[in-house]
């Protein structure tokens, strides 16, 4: 089942949560078949109640999985070797509010193994890195949401682990705090870091990533490279001065046309009508002929794709 | 072992910053000193007195520090700080095992302080019992105690804060009299008393106050039945923990 290439893959991971008892249960995921490759950042996204912690818990070995199998770092879910390269921040950074942030990062060096000999050089460059360094001191009960991210992100990061896996590490913060927490992303990037996170902030997984899965009731519904996905498919083709003996020859090929100044916008559906128009313009004696990829924003992909699958399913149940 | 080290550092060091600890040793210090005050009311037997009351409050002591284990667990499940931890490359035995770890070092500190009370304030009332025989009733005690944590750690896998210690007390009282109700009972009901642990070495500190001599051997036995009986408490909840989902 493992893919070498992904350095996460799930087949068929489910997990019905059952009430006590036996009343009733609820599927909060459902046949997940996931693939991130490695070295990417990947956006999990979803509404509220998809799935996506479920996912990650499962992913890290927290939630057992009712059916369905999957790998992380080719290794089974779960596994301790496996977790030796994994960073995680969870959704609710809970560190224990009477520690200090040297005392609870030492507290975590120790269970990730580090050596004793440099658990306070790696402590220093993690709180380095979150620019906490001058707070090493302060107590985490005494610290804001923003602060207890970057602690958490420190903790995460501390043992130089291959895979980061975020649960919305941007949730809950100013816009202060989440221009540093994308700026702690970036460069984790930068040096080669694999990142896995979730978030409702769409505008800023645009930004983030390259790689994005849409999970929605339980439900893997859109996943792949986030430029495939914006590709709206759709071309635009821009010239000037256009003969107007020529609009009645293009008409067929063109889903829009919109005249702007000298300026002709020409909207078409796909590639053969961009070829068809090109050779007629040109034949026709037009120079200036650009043309320009149609892309959607994120959000509007968003939802879209969950607002089909929200139809498809209601469907779905009402045919039974 | 490193890992089960810092799970017990962490859930001891936790306990210890409670100001609650130091009041409740402090009072149990000063109510063993107040012993010796009693002499009226005890008919001239203020020394046995303080003696058995010593060893009352050493059971005390011990007692509440094993009841940290049954809502530690549960309290760390909430809080979601079982999250952060067990996302690390922690087995689950290995966290389990730490708590109970912790939570013994915990009770060993505060019984060591309350014994130590206790032969203090004994020799200095001339009492005539000797320090090593109240030493050894301790050890005794303790041995009860970390029994009585392995059974929170277990309780605290699948039960809620309140419910895992009101359980652990319940069992903890019916246990303290199992000799005699394992010896009444029979067929399945003594079977299931015998999974229970034997609490009737925590009488012990009676023992001593009777000038019973405790031998080295009854010492080393007490705590081997600590050992096993943990050992099998742990390896229970262990399973249980594993199939528990970290939410």
């Amino acid at each position: 089942m493992a893919n070498l290439d992904n350095i996460i893959n799930t087949a068929g991971l489910t997990k019905i949560y059952h009430r006590l008892l036996g009343f009733g249960s609820n599927l909060a995921v459902d046949d997940l078949n996931l693939a991130v490759p490695e070295g990417c950042t990947f956006g999990f996204l979803g509404p509220n109640g998809a799935g996506k912690t479920t996912t990650i818990k499962m992913l890290l070995g927290l939630i057992n999985p009712t059916r369905g199998s999957g790998d992380v770092l080719g290794r089974e879910l779960g596994n301790l070797e496996a977790k030796e390269q994994i960073g995680f921040l969870p959704e609710e950074p809970a560190f224990g509010r009477h520690l200090k942030a040297r005392e609870f990062l030492n507290l975590c060096a120790g269970l990730s193994h580090i050596p004793r000999s440099q658990r306070r050089r790696r402590i220093d460059l993690a709180l380095d890195v979150v620019g906490l360094s001058d707070r090493a001191g302060g107590r985490l009960g005494e610290f804001s949401k923003g602060m207890l991210q970057r602690v958490g992100i420190a903790q995460a990061m501390l043992h130089n682990p291959k895979l980061l896996i975020l649960d919305e590490p941007l949730t809950g913060l100013d816009p202060a705090g989440r221009m540093e927490i994308k700026r702690i992303m970036l460069e984790l990037t930068r040096r080669g870091k694999t990142i896995f996170f979730s978030s409702h902030i769409l505008s800023d997984v645009e930004e983030l990533c390259d790689n994005v899965g849409i999970l929605n009731r339980g439900r893997l519904i859109l996943s792949g490279p986030l430029e495939k996905l914006l590709d709206a498919g759709g071309v635009e083709i821009i010239v000037e001065d256009m003969p107007s003996a020529l609009l009645e020859k293009i008409e067929p090929f063109v889903t829009g046309m919109v005249k702007q100044g000298r300026r002709w916008v020409l909207q078409l559906g796909d590639e053969n009508a961009e070829k068809q128009v090109k050779k007629l313009l040109t034949e026709g004696g037009c120079h200036n002929i650009r043309d320009r990829r149609g892309t959607v924003k994120l959000e509007e992909l968003f939802m879209q794709t969950i607002e089909q699958n929200d139809i498809a399913v209601g469907k779905g149940v009402e045919n039974g | 072992m490193d890992d089960i080290m810092v799970i017990a550092r962490s859930t001891a060091s936790r306990v210890l910053r409670m100001k609650a600890v130091y009041f409740l040793l402090a009072i149990g210090v000063c109510l063993i000193a107040s012993g010796q005050l009693y002499g009226d009311i005890t008919a001239g037997q203020q020394r046995a007195y303080t003696l058995d009351l010593g060893f009352l409050l050493v059971t005390i002591v011990g007692v509440l520090c094993a009841l940290v284990a049954c809502f530690d667990l549960p309290r760390e499940r909430r809080e979601k700080t079982m999250v952060a931890l067990l996302s690390r490359p922690l087995g689950r035995d290995r966290y389990l095992l730490g708590k109970f770890i912790g939570v013994c070092e915990i009770a060993l500190v505060c019984m060591a302080i309350m014994a130590a009370a206790l032969v203090v304030i004994s020799a200095q009332m001339g009492s005539g019992w000797s320090g090593l025989e109240i030493i050894k009733g301790a050890i005794i005690l303790f041995a009860g105690v970390v029994q009585l944590a392995s059974i929170g750690v277990l309780l605290g896998t699948f039960l809620k804060e309140w419910l895992a210690t009101v359980v652990a007390l319940i069992i903890f009282w019916l246990v303290y009299a199992i000799g005699a109700l394992a010896c009444t009972a029979k067929g399945i009901t003594h079977t299931l008393l015998l999974l229970l642990p034997n609490f009737t070495i925590m009488s012990a500190g009676g023992l001593v106050v009777r000038r019973v001599e405790l031998e080295w051997i009854m010492v080393l036995h007490a705590l081997m039945l600590a050992v096993a009986y943990s050992l099998a408490m742990l390896v229970v909840a262990g399973f249980i923990f594993r199939r528990k989902d970290i939410a």
